[in-house]
């Protein structure tokens, strides 16, 4: 039983890697594939961590996976926020998509300040 | 066909297809952006392969595998953002002469 609950949370798991190549496939420009790639970094690993830790359930493998979990929670945002920030600063976003563009206001106000 | 053999059916084929899709978008990417957020989300995929394979089989060989690829993922996207600011302050200041 333990293990099909722990394959159950596994296909969970990569139907979200799935869902995060369609939507890296499917959308325009680079935010918006931003914003689907950083979902199976955090929620698919979380995922497949407790299956792991159902189907195996010994301490050794609970202790590879919290670090495995923090440091994935911890990384994913700063390299989706340089990424993020290379493609405003490139011109890869899509201004029309854009409702607020609040760091725009903000790069003028400092360029007027000197 | 026990309700085991197909969920891992099932897990292959979904990390089949997510594996061929990001491989597109590395290999069409127009922006080099495109190809790092593309191989970014190769590497992650990877890590949840590895962990389905340590489900399936009931082993921790490869828990020490997934730690290290968590800890240096981030080095590549990271490398490459950094790139291409480089190039586009000296893309700007070319311009400015």
């Amino acid at each position: 039983m333990t293990e099909i609950i722990a394959l159950v949370l596994v296909l969970i798991g990569a139907l979200l890697c799935l869902t995060a190549s369609i939507g890296l496939l499917r959308f325009r420009d680079v935010p918006a594939r931003l914003h689907a790639a950083t979902k199976p970094q955090v929620l698919g690993v979380i995922l497949i961590a407790i299956g792991i830790a159902v189907a195996l359930h010994t301490w050794t493998a609970f202790a590879f996976l919290i670090p495995v979990v923090l440091i994935q929670l911890a990384t994913a945002p700063i390299s989706a926020h340089m990424v993020a920030r290379q493609a405003y600063r490139n011109g890869s976003v899509d201004r029309h998509t854009l409702l607020v563009d609040e760091l725009a206001d903000d790069i003028d106000a400092q360029r007027d300040s000197g | 066909m026990t309700i085991q053999t197909t969920l891992i059916a099932a897990i292959a084929v979904v990390f089949t297809a997510a594996a061929l899709l990001a491989l597109i978008r590395m290999i069409k990417g127009p922006s080099i952006l495109d190809r790092a957020i593309a191989s970014d989300v190769l590497l992650s995929e990877v890590l949840c392969i590895l962990g389905a394979e340590a489900v399936i089989n009931q082993h921790t060989y490869t828990l020490p595998i997934m730690l290290m690829i968590a800890g240096t993922g981030i080095l590549g996207t990271v490398a490459v953002a950094r790139f291409v600011a480089r190039r586009d302050r000296a893309q700007s200041r070319e311009g400015e002469r």
